[in-house]
């Protein structure tokens, strides 16, 4: 016999807990940091964040943010190399690792503060680009434009830059994102 | 009171550049003289020198009558004759003439054959004798219009990258065979079909044809010319756009729901001619009565519209526009205008029951987290329930829990941007274990029907 025993709260608290669905951030293409809001296949952009953002990656609890010589973690600054990141969350969105593909520089996050290494760990990319095409999980992603880079747009979801457009990835899905810039 | 006729000797003026002397006329207080340029006059000679032209050409010259006297003078004789002169803007008579007024007309020598002319202009009892001369040369025509130097011959009007032809004739009028030795055509979108075989001969009462073609590659008023041995005629064409095709959209969206990506594009049935561009319009109307717009009903690249440029040649002009059917029921309508054509394409998205985009739960150490990220296409939700299960499928007790939410969701979507899409988040302390817990189920009622989520394990 089950004897659990639920007391429901959901009546009085129903009403802040309904928001819209926040999705994650991307990088637009004058370099602004924007969220993204909506469900798969009805996004919407929001007003830019931050500025001159290098690489962004968000993994639905935690915000990586690089800008020219300094990183954002949750909005915490710590000095950095010049240049783009690759970010690699903890399965329940922590942050574990940057690196910083320009210099080869790992940094290792460890008890509130990093700690530096040099070379990537391989294979440590949930996907892989080469010569414009993109893979996840080893499976191809069919792009109507050469792929650039990717990393995180939020919670089970990728956000892959290519020539001709931005778009969400999600479950062997591909959308088209809206530009930020209208 | 009697007038007297007198011709007395004046100093022509300076610009001719040499001084000699002549005979001005003069018939009592009345007074011949010439219009040389405006606000410019010198008497006349009793013989007057009008110059040489070519055959075809001719020469106004403006002389003036004025009444010199203190009485009123009346004009009742006025008279030109002699071949190959004519007079114009003369008035009629008797014409009285206040003192000190003047009186302005026209002679026009016109040559038709090469040779020398003499015409007698008499006015009331003032007589001057007008001599002219032309040299043999082909005259110019067209549309059997005799043509002078300076006149424009206006080819018409075409649609750009099309032409027009018009038929010109050179034509030697006189007794005499003449020679033309140039003729050039000047002017970006005018060309001949055929170039005069130069020198060119022609012998007496002969002719020879040629066209010329105004052919533009831009819409707009255009000038050339044509010159003959020396002679400019003026050449005028206009150009207009060519009539853009009839668009129509197509509209690619195998799902016609809420929450879709589809693909629109504008086509013509045909190769457009025409140059300029068009805007693709969307617009979207809510089914649901006083709903705030759905921002996520959009243009990928540009919101709600988006212009396109059209070029020769292009048969579509828009290409699969990527655009968002949103979260909210109702009929986005696509419009297309371009060239002063208008189409237009709708799509009606059906109210649906609540889709779950994403259902997640969560245990912690005593409660139970679900978060539901979704969309209400008809912003109506109302009843929801939520059902936990064991580890063996079975339910817990006390069952299915249900939450009546019609408030609180529409104060959500009253004021909501963002369509029908929402995430709930629901929080469900426990006392108890948790561990036997491993699914649920959310499901939801709005006006469209009732949607489950189907078991969602536990994290």
């Amino acid at each position: 016999m089950i004897r659990t025993l639920l007391f429901f709260v959901f009546l009085i608290t129903a009403a802040a807990q309904i928001d819209a669905p926040r999705i994650g951030f991307i990088v637009d293409s004058k370099n602004f940091l924007r969220p993204v809001s909506g469900v798969a296949g009805a996004f919407t952009i929001g007003p830019a964040v931050e500025e001159n953002v290098v690489s962004a990656a968000f993994s639905g609890k935690t915000l990586v943010v690089k800008k020219d010589v300094e990183l954002l973690v949750n909005e915490e600054r710590f000095e950095a190399p010049q240049g783009p990141i690759e970010v690699r969350f903890e399965a329940k969105g922590l942050l574990r690792e940057i690196f910083f593909p320009d210099s080869s520089k790992l940094w290792t996050w460890k008890n509130g503060k990093f700690e530096e290494s040099f070379g990537a760990p391989a294979g440590w990319k949930p996907f892989e680009i080469y010569d414009g095409r993109i893979s996840v999980a080893g499976a191809a992603v069919p792009l109507p434009s050469r792929a650039l880079k990717a990393s995180e747009l939020g919670e089970d979801w990728l956000v892959i830059y290519a020539e001709r457009g931005t778009y969400a990835f999600r479950d062997g899905q591909v959308y088209e994102l809206p530009d930020g810039e209208e | 009171m009697a007038k007297s006729m007198s011709c007395r000797t004046v100093k022509n003026e300076a610009h001719f550049g040499v001084f000699s002397l002549a005979s001005a006329c003069a018939f009592g207080q009345m007074q011949l003289l010439l219009v040389d340029a405006p606000g410019s006059e010198k008497p006349v000679s009793a013989m007057h020198s009008i110059g040489s032209i070519a055959v075809g050409e001719r020469i106004d010259t403006v002389f003036r009558v004025r009444n010199a006297s203190q009485t009123s003078l009346t004009v009742r004789t006025f008279t030109l004759g002699g071949t190959g002169f004519t007079m114009f803007g003369q008035p009629s008579l008797p014409h009285m003439l206040a003192p000190g007024l003047n009186m302005d007309f026209t002679v026009r020598f016109a040559p038709g054959d090469y040779g020398s002319y003499s015409a007698n202009l008499t006015v009331n009892g003032l007589s001057v004798l007008l001599i002219g001369s032309s040299k043999a040369a082909a005259v110019l025509s067209a549309d059997g219009v005799r043509l002078t130097s300076g006149v424009a011959v206006d080819l018409g009007l075409a649609e750009r990258g099309t032409s027009v032809t018009k038929t010109f004739r050179l034509e030697n009028t006189t007794t005499e065979r003449v020679s033309v030795q140039s003729a050039t055509l000047a002017g970006t979108h005018f060309q001949t079909t055929q170039n005069l075989p130069l020198p060119l001969e022609l012998a007496a009462r002969s002719f020879i044809d040629f066209d010329i073609v105004f052919a533009p590659k831009a819409s707009g008023v255009f000038q050339g010319s044509l010159t003959i041995d020396g002679r400019t005629y003026r050449l005028t064409g206009a150009a207009n756009e060519p009539p853009f095709p009839k668009p129509t959209i197509l509209v690619d969206l195998p799902n016609a729901t809420s929450g879709q990506q589809g693909r629109v594009s504008v086509q013509f049935g045909q190769a457009s001619r025409a140059i300029g561009s068009g805007k693709l319009r969307l617009e979207f109307r809510p089914a649901v009565a006083m709903a705030p717009d759905d921002e996520a009903v959009r243009f990928i690249k540009t919101n709600r519209a988006t212009t396109f440029e059209v070029t020769e040649g292009v048969s579509i002009p828009v290409q699969d526009a990527t655009f968002q059917t949103g979260t909210t029921a109702g009929t986005i309508v696509f419009t297309a205008e371009v060239g002063g054509w208008t189409a237009t394409s709708s799509v009606d998205i059906a109210p649906q029951p609540v889709h779950f985009d994403r259902v997640k739960a969560v245990k912690n150490a005593s409660m139970l987290e679900v978060e539901i990220t979704g969309y209400d296409n008809t912003r109506s939700a109302s009843q929801l329930a939520f059902t936990f299960y064991t580890a063996k499928g079975e339910p817990v007790q006390p069952g299915a829990i249900r939450v009546d939410g019609t408030n609180d969701f529409r104060r959500f979507f009253e004021n909501s941007p963002a369509g029908g899409a929402f995430t709930l988040k629901a929080i469900f302390p426990v006392a108890g274990p948790l561990g036997d817990i491993s699914a649920t189920e959310v499901s939801f009622v709005n006006s469209a029907g009732s949607k489950a989520s189907g078991k969602i394990q536990m994290q």
